[in-house]
């Protein structure tokens, strides 16, 4: 038996303990520990109420990272007005029967808390960064508010003036939102993948707190949650704390949303007017699944295509051509789907179609080539070192588990990360190229300047247009 | 923590924090002299200078180094400050040597090539014609010109259009020759790395360096203008509006520091703050709120941020006017600095959370010529602070009469009502490509 197996059987043994000194409260269960490269594990617990558990026990310094995820994302919409996971996330802020308006806020700074949450297409989660010590009220705050919360109209109409303003400032007022709104409408068609996250304001303006009360019955509910906690807290307090504080919450089944299928995205170059000062192109495809096999794989194509300043498209659009001023690559597996998108900046006085030219040019000879042994080499190793990258802090290392969970079923892969980066060989990426990353998939946006490209002025050649005075 | 050197007059500082839990060796290569060194009408040499270090050196082209670099994961980032430049990021320790290798090179030969000194040139010219894309970096631009005018502080770091189109390479080849020297230079190694491995690194980084002194710059008050004004930078068809109100502030060295990074936090520190709770909690006009005080060396900036539509911009200006004005004679509540400590104290491991952050502390130490135990005794001087002590420093450090006003929006809508608040003869306006 190994250390992780002889910890599982321990932990298995003290969750019974526990859970017989919470009588009337649901029992916990241990699902497995993992060990991890630095000597670590993580347990993966739960209630018999559905909530999970991953903890990852370090007593390297005082500090924990509580979060709570949630399995309701733009993804999970149905029968709801678009944006309201996101406006919702806004009210799990607004006070519940025990904690009025603006008293968890202030407990949690009190306590040295850095507090906020997140949405995104597959989940919304919320983290509570804070002293070990303060854990316990992140349980208290976090158990109360998946039960408790108070809605009423007038807090709904503050949050949704703030959110109207959250949407003007990433979307409507930033280029990059604008252009890839437009991008993802596009890759998923007709699929909620394709929704604005934020909503429009038209969705926004049409959520009603009989939504949001619906929307919380729903989703926030132990069945539908995970707890991760990363950080200066050992298994035993973490058991006492789950059982204490949310071992009393009942479930109820989680309602079916009826998802539409992924469809295949049509192929197409859509050409949009921004307010920019030179054309930007942004280039998508339909990818897989987290868990898919064929991830890693892409990863390992973004890095010799696009994602550094050795890669491909970087070199020639940079260095040689030079036509663009930046060129990025991501590959985001997502829990239904994934994503492959390249964006490029290209200069003043050039075409976004010269740039889309020599992205495809690339992208076919890797199809058909494949790469060196060195840029296999180098994929990995950076690939490797942003892993490590990502790790670095409590809360990081809390939002890496809780994405791999929720989006591959299976915190674990996290870990085999690296291993399965090193697999991959030139074969497989000459494959995922060659079936993924064609240009009959290709959704394109090409952002145009909305202006004639703008001079730069300076004090002495030119007038401020209009002064009242003073410089 | 071993903090090494300099060993002696003219040598380079190591600074080292040895923490093997993760498999990365964090480095940050700091030099004296970043845009407060520009001469005037050159801004932006430091930061074209130091891009220029990567674009090829005696023995290996832009394109060798990129792919030394790229070959083992390595991450390094080039940036200027107001008082420094560092090259940073990160290498896994089993590529120690090949990575000090190449940044011995970078460092003691580079060779400044013709044709990528034109190709780097080109790239910071279009990264300054793109900050008009982004108005949250649009307006803290035009803030800090419009409170520092072509002061010091007024200027980018990666300086103007105008200026840079002006650079040559000669003027790099000459900014290196001054400022990249051995006394001159401070190496940061934190991560996986023990004493002797960065004791070595250092050696193999800096022992090619020609030698020179320290080059620091002198001490000089700021120089401020526009106290009571406000700029509007003209964008035609926004929607929402950047604004940025503040002005010059504390340097590390005041002796109510302590008690302005509470009574900030009290003001607009938190999301119980004062200027959260009416801005954004009770009116909804702002998804984005904030109160800050960066210090400086010689002094700091303090500055008040928020994003609200069009037609909500006069009334939260106003308001932001009038709660800071209200926050510096009436002072903080005594739950409010109670609150306001606590929050500090308690938050403090996370500003000591990884080995990095530890190390930019003791960096900060440095350049900012931070009084001694700063950072340790930063638990202990926060918690003493009391509401006497708080609000007599909100009274001596924020000056509603000084503020200065930022705005990027449409003009059209925002200037009958701001002229409202402000007066007509108290508002310029620009347009959004003045530099």
């Amino acid at each position: 038996m190994d250390e992780a197996q002889e910890l599982a059987s321990r932990y298995r043994e003290l969750a019974a303990e526990a859970s017989s000194r919470h009588p009337g409260h649901h029992v916990a269960r241990m699902i497995d520990v993992t060990a991890t490269d630095g000597g670590g594990h993580v347990v993966h617990f739960g209630l018999d109420n559905g909530l999970e558990v991953l903890l990852e026990p370090d007593h390297s310094a005082p500090l924990v990272s509580f979060q709570s995820w949630f399995r309701v994302g733009t993804v999970n919409e149905c029968g709801f007005p678009g944006g309201i996971a996101h406006l919702f996330e806004h009210l799990m802020f607004k006070g519940t029967r025990r904690f009025g308006h603006s008293e968890f806020d202030r407990l949690l700074e009190e306590a040295g808390a850095q507090n906020n949450a997140a949405t995104w297409l597959d989940w919304t989660f919320y983290y509570e960064n804070l002293p070990s010590v303060a854990l316990e009220l992140a349980f208290d705050l976090e158990s109360d508010r998946m039960r408790n919360l108070i809605l009423d109209s007038e807090q709904l109409e503050s949050e949704r003036d703030v959110v109207r303003s959250e949407r003007h400032y990433r979307v409507d007022n930033d280029p990059d939102g604008l252009i890839e709104e437009a991008l993802f409408a596009r890759l998923f068609p007709g699929h909620p993948y394709g929704s604005p996250t934020l909503g429009t304001f038209e969705d926004i303006d049409s959520i009603t707190l009989d939504d949001c009360l619906r929307f919380y019955g729903h989703y926030y509910q132990p069945r539908n949650a995970i707890l991760v906690i990363v950080g200066d807290c050992t298994f035993e307090a973490a058991l006492e704390l789950c059982l204490a504080y949310y071992g009393s919450i009942e479930p109820h089944p989680v309602p079916g949303c009826d998802v539409p299928a992924v469809r295949d995205a049509v192929a197409e170059v859509t050409e949009i007017d921004v307010d920019i000062n030179s054309e930007r192109l942004r280039i998508g495809w339909q990818t897989v699944a987290a868990g898919d096999v064929d991830a890693v794989a892409l990863d390992v194509a973004n890095e010799i295509l696009f994602a550094n300043e050795s890669s491909r498209v970087y070199r020639r659009l940079i260095d040689d051509l030079p036509i663009a001023s930046d060129v990025d690559g991501t590959s985001e597996p997502m829990r239904l789907s994934g994503t492959f998108i390249v964006d490029v900046t290209i200069n003043e006085s050039e075409k976004a179609s010269d740039a889309l030219d020599v992205v495809f040019d690339e992208i076919g000879r890797l199809g058909r080539e494949g790469p060196t042994e060195v840029e296999i080499t180098r994929a990995c190793n950076h690939l490797e070192a942003s892993f490590l990258r990502s790790l670095v802090t409590v809360g990081s290392r809390a939002t890496q588990l809780g994405i791999w969970h929720i989006t591959t079923g299976d915190y674990r892969q996290l870990f085999d990360f690296v291993n399965d980066v090193r697999r991959v060989d030139a074969a497989r990426v000459r494959d995922v190229v060659s079936r993924y990353l064609t240009p009959g998939s290709a959704v394109t946006v090409v952002a145009r300047p909305l202006n004639p490209a703008p001079e730069m002025t300076c004090d002495e050649d030119v007038e401020p247009f209009e002064s009242g005075g003073g410089r | 923590m071993t903090c090494i050197g300099p060993a002696g007059p003219g040598e380079p500082v190591l600074i080292h924090l040895e923490d093997q839990r993760l498999n990365l060796v964090f480095f940050e290569i700091l030099i004296h002299g970043g845009s407060w060194d520009d001469p005037s009408g050159r801004e932006g040499l430091a930061d074209l200078t130091a891009l220029n270090l990567l674009r090829g050196t005696a023995h290996r082209s832009y394109s060798a180094i990129m792919d030394g670099f790229n070959d083992i994961g390595a991450s390094v980032d080039v940036a200027s400050h107001r008082e420094y430049i560092t090259i940073s990021g990160d290498f896994m320790p089993r590529y120690r040597h090949v990575f000090a290798g190449i940044m011995s090179e970078i460092l003691s030969s580079p060779s400044f090539p013709a044709g990528e000194f034109k190709k780097e040139k080109a790239l910071a010219l279009e990264d300054i014609r793109n900050l008009v894309n982004d108005d949250s970096e649009l307006a803290r631009h035009h803030f800090y010109r419009y409170l520092y005018g072509d002061g010091r502080d007024g200027r980018p770091s990666g300086g103007f259009y105008r200026t840079v189109s002006k650079l040559g390479v000669q003027d790099c080849r000459d900014y290196y020759r001054t400022h990249f020297v051995r006394g001159n230079v401070v190496v940061v190694l934190s991560g996986a790395i023990t004493p002797d491995e960065a004791a070595e690194f250092l050696d193999t980084v800096t022992g090619e360096m020609a030698p020179g002194p320290c080059l620091v710059a002198p001490t000089l008050e700021p120089v401020v203008q526009n106290a009571g004004r406000l700029l509007i930078v003209d964008k035609p068809g926004r929607t929402q509006a950047q604004v940025v109100m503040g002005h010059s502030s504390i340097s590390w060295s005041c002796p109510e520091l302590f008690g302005i990074l509470v009574g900030n936090t009290a003001f607009g520190g938190n999301f119980t703050s004062r200027l959260v709770t009416e801005i954004r909690e009770k009116r909804g006009w702002s998804y984005g709120v904030s109160s800050g005080i960066s210090a400086g060396r010689d002094s700091g900036t303090l500055t008040m941020r928020f994003f609200p539509e069009t037609r909500d911009v006069a009334p939260a200006v106003e308001l932001a006017g009038r709660l800071f004005s209200e926050c510096a004679a009436g002072g903080l509540r005594e739950d409010e600095v109670e609150s306001a400590v606590n929050n500090l104290v308690r938050q403090y491991p996370f500003r000591i959370e990884t080995v990095r952050k530890r190390a930019d502390e003791e960096v900060a130490d440095l350049i900012f010529r931070r009084p001694a135990g700063l950072s340790s005794s930063f638990v202990e001087k926060v918690s003493a602070q009391t509401p006497d002590s708080v609000n007599h420093a909100l009274r001596l450090h924020f000056r509603p009469s000084d503020l200065v006003s930022v705005v990027v929006g449409d003009s059209a809508a925002l200037l009958d009502p701001l002229s409202g608040v402000y007066g007509r003869d108290m508002i310029d306006v620009i347009d959004y490509r003045h530099e």
